[in-house]
């Protein structure tokens, strides 16, 4: 037989959707891509934990992760510092709102230790009293530190108006945060791991230099066995317009103000619209060739950077639409004004067909390159898996945005962005609040 | 076709000069105007990273015109007389439109220009550096747009404490050298540098014998050596002898101190002693002793502050720097803990190192984790060029390909002899940042 070289696997005229094995390891869905790079492999998972955001399960969930890395029932934290350190591989969980992420990297010899460690964590975590003190602090320093940064700030200002409190969207001041904090106990983080963290909807994305049975005999040993939990869903899945109000954040010494301009998006990502949306709101403000860039910073001069986005949207859920920019403070009006112009001429006109072909092409080679990485690859299958487009997301995208028309993505755009029910909010030293 | 293909062969060999091959990077030079050519190929994915790395950094600039080289990277995304925004083919319209990442970057000893693109538009990422290296309009009014833009750049990085921290500790290590002032200059000479001084600035380093292409992916090697000959070889080089940096650090003979009062919520604290430049023999050691101080949970440093309660986190860093540089240790401080208590613990694992050294188990482990690292950099052409930027900005590129055997070398007392002979107390700078 034939060797395959790194080309053949690569630039095989194959779809990815063929190229991807699949399987079911106990309640692990399992997927895997063999890429032609030497002795790497990465991975990337997901599992769903329902927490319920309006009692504080966000920041206990936020507690459980930072605690995962800190020692198990059978070793603590140094000794397994030792097997993944001396590995050179790395394991990271996040709080990823509805659940727990989790990736890794190691060197292909390695996965069956690497992964048998991170099965350990996410199992049997220690919970230790002064572990737990630790994570404790260390959360409330990272609290305190976002406290210091006119992003954070504004962009949780401005989600505290679009979202209702059982929203996963929805983030907390960060006083309340940390009133919140100060009543977690550990005996409530046990209780939360023993019932929200299982294998529902866990799927498992392992790409690089692999033998598929080799991955799928690992996983059986380590998270084959894992049960799921019975947590039911318990958040609110809608985003809806709300009366739009402004949110200022006043804060000391910061001459860079952190604006943001948004509204609710009635949309989640797997509806046949959200493609035409994600197009409409790229040309106005996806990339430095974007409306807003080419008027506020490269014309007007009077921003390092300007983005729209749409941000927190899921399978799941619902989120929203934003434009954020960084204004000095002696441009704050100027500013805001150039933006609001832009959005408002953008969106009664629409893209012309020639820009909406352009950022198609971007967005499609952008995407392409976003794959030349392992760990790149497997993200992206985790998204498409996660957001129920299956295993050919990587084949099918680049068909859906070739697909969306003009006339789709002006309607889309018409339809979803409305400048005049978007809320703002902004942090810094507001001109107001000068000396 | 045989004989066109030998032809095309013979006219590159008569073009570039091969000067060395090494780790899989071939090394060539352009005959006629010296522009240097790191080649890597890999066949991973269908992508290519193109990286021009000018030699010219904030090192280079003097009094009244801080800010220079990084104002000069913005001004280049402002056109030539082929890529311009009113024709519509602004350099990132036309390379975004093909799904290009791309980007620049400043700092003290280069300047990058980088696209990361799909390997069919490589000649186009190729034809656009070409034309901007020699052909930047540098127009007045576009310096008017851009002013601002920089000086809101400026504004966010003053909103940030630690940035603060970090510029004021280099300033206060450095007094004669460039180091001395941030890349991104002092406000005032962003006020009111002039279009004529960005030029002159652009006419003496934007030259193909002060500059480094690396092209580094899936691309067939003749091709694009021929397509770097079109496009780089009607450059001449420069008619001048490129400025090298005279300046010297006079030796630290003190402990100096700063300290950085801003509103903001947690202290924390930067340390850095003066080390030599990044190709110096010691560099090596001292890049293990970063690892050994500051990665992972079984570091020093973690486990006597972090684990400890004492600080949220906590970094340490080896420098490769052209001239001699700053081995740096930073520290978060934990609520409620003091800067003396976290500094004296810092102090402490220092001295322990210098009086006992480091275990054999401590230099298995940091090597262990640099190996590991050599492999995942090969995964994907980006983080090769990051990694080989930063060794031609050092002074040899070589430094990348030689890395791993470099470090190998190195022994527990050559880290002892490094630790006892640089972290002294004469010759560190010690930052405060003091939350009001």
């Amino acid at each position: 037989m034939k060797e395959k070289t790194a080309v053949d696997i690569v630039t095989h005229s194959s779809t990815f959707e063929r190229r991807i094995i699949d399987t079911q390891v106990g309640n692990c869905t399992l997927y895997m891509l063999p890429a032609a790079v030497e002795n790497v492999v990465s991975w990337r998972g997901a599992f769903i934990s329902n927490p319920v955001f309006t009692n504080g399960d966000d920041l206990r969930q936020g507690l459980v992760v930072s605690l995962l890395d800190k020692g198990t029932k059978r070793r603590d934290r140094f000794q397994i510092a030792d097997v993944l350190e001396n590995k050179g591989a790395q394991v990271n969980y996040h709080n990823g709102g509805v659940g727990v992420g989790f990736s890794g990297r190691c060197l292909t010899r390695d996965v069956q230790d690497v992964m048998g460690v991170m099965a350990e964590q996410l199992l049997e975590p220690a919970f230790d009293e002064e572990e737990y003190q630790k994570a404790g602090m260390r959360v409330a320093a990272s609290i305190q530190r976002s406290m210091e940064r006119t992003g954070t700030l504004a962009y949780s200002a401005l989600c505290r108006n679009i979202y209702s409190t059982s929203h996963p969207n929805f983030t907390h001041p960060p006083e309340e945060e940390l009133r919140i904090l100060s009543e977690i106990t550990l005996e409530s983080l046990h209780e939360y791991h023993s019932q929200h963290f299982g294998a529902k909807d866990l799927v498992l994305v392992v790409v690089g230099d692999i033998d598929p049975d080799e991955i799928t005999r690992v996983v059986r040993s380590t998270l084959g066995g894992w049960e799921t939990h019975k947590a039911p869903e318990a958040y609110d899945v809608a985003a809806s317009f709300t009366s739009p109000e402004i949110a200022k954040v006043p804060m000391e010494d910061k001459s860079s103000i952190d604006v943001r301009l948004g509204h609710a998006v009635e949309m989640r990502m797997n509806h046949e619209g959200y493609v035409p949306l994600y197009l409409g709101n790229f040309v106005l403000g996806g990339n430095f060739s974007s409306r807003l860039m080419d008027v506020v910073r490269d014309q007007k001069g009077l921003t390092y950077g300007i983005r729209s986005s749409l941000i927190g949207i899921s399978k799941f859920y619902e989120g929203h639409w934003q434009v954020g920019v960084t204004l000095s403070t002696d441009k704050l009006e100027e500013g805001i004004a150039a933006t609001k112009e832009v959005v408002e001429e953008y969106v009664e006109k629409g893209p012309t067909e020639e820009e909406l072909q352009q950022k198609k092409t971007t967005i499609i080679g952008t995407f392409k390159v976003e794959l030349a990485t392992t760990g790149g690859l497997a993200g992206n299958i985790l998204r498409g898996v996660q957001n129920g487009f299956g295993k050919s997301y990587l084949d099918e995208f680049p068909e859906r945005v070739n697909r969306a028309s003009l006339q789709e993505v002006r309607e889309s755009i018409q339809k979803h962005i409305q400048l005049d029910k978007a809320h703002m909010a902004m942090a810094g030293t507001l001109p107001e609040d000068q000396d | 076709m045989a004989n066109r293909i030998e032809s095309e062969k013979e006219s590159l060999q008569d073009h570039f000069r091969v000067i060395e091959e090494l780790g899989g990077i071939e090394h060539l030079e352009l005959k006629n105007n010296g522009l240097r050519v790191l080649l890597l190929q890999q066949h991973a994915a269908p992508v290519v990273a193109f990286m021009v790395t000018y030699h010219v950094g904030s090192r280079n600039e003097s009094t009244g015109l801080t800010g220079a080289t990084h104002f000069l990277e913005h001004l280049m995304f402002k056109g030539t007389e082929k890529f311009n925004k009113e024709k519509g083919t602004s350099v990132f319209n036309v390379l975004q439109a093909v799904g290009a990442q791309m980007n620049a970057t400043t700092w003290m000893d280069r300047t990058n220009y980088y696209e990361m693109l799909p390997k069919e538009h490589l000649g186009l990422a190729i034809e656009i550096e070409a034309d901007r290296m020699r052909g930047a309009r540098l127009a007045a009014d576009d310096m008017e747009s851009e002013r601002t833009v920089i000086l809101n750049e400026f504004d966010r990085g003053e909103n940030e404490p630690f940035r603060k921290l970090y510029h004021s500790v280099w300033t206060t290590a450095y007094q004669a050298h460039p180091y001395h002032h941030p890349t991104i200059g002092w406000r005032s000479d962003i006020e009111q540098v002039t279009p004529d001084g960005l030029r002159h600035f652009y006419d003496t380093y934007y030259w193909p014998n002060n500059a480094t292409l690396s092209v580094i992916g899936d691309y067939e090697r003749d091709a694009a050596l021929q397509l770097i000959l079109d496009h780089f070889g009607p450059i001449p080089s420069a008619g001048h002898e490129i400025p090298d940096v005279m300046v010297r650090e006079p030796e630290q003979k003190g402990q100096r101190r700063i300290t950085v009062k801003k509103s903001g919520e947690l202290g924390a604290m930067l340390m850095g002693y003066k080390v030599p430049e990044g190709l110096h023999d010691d560099a090596d050691a001292l890049d293990v002793l970063g690892i050994i101080l500051g990665s992972g949970k079984n570091s020093r440093l973690f486990r006597n502050l972090t684990d400890k309660g004492l600080t949220t986190h906590v970094y340490a860093s080896g420098a490769r720097f052209r001239d001699p540089g700053l081995f740096t240790i930073y520290a978060f401080l934990s609520p409620e803990k003091t800067h003396e208590e976290v500094e004296s613990a810092i102090w402490a694992i220092l001295e322990d190192i210098k009086e006992n050294g480091v275990e054999q188990s401590e230099l298995e482990r940091a090597l262990n984790l640099l190996n590991a690292q050599a492999s995942f950099e090969r995964d994907g052409p980006f983080s090769i060029a990051a990694q080989l930027n930063e060794a031609i900005a050092a002074g040899d590129w070589k430094l990348y390909a030689q890395f791993n055997e470099r470090v190998k070398q190195v022994t527990t007392s050559d880290i002892q002899r490094v630790a006892r002979q640089y972290f002294e107390e004469d010759a560190s700078t010690i930052g405060w940042y003091i939350p009001v």
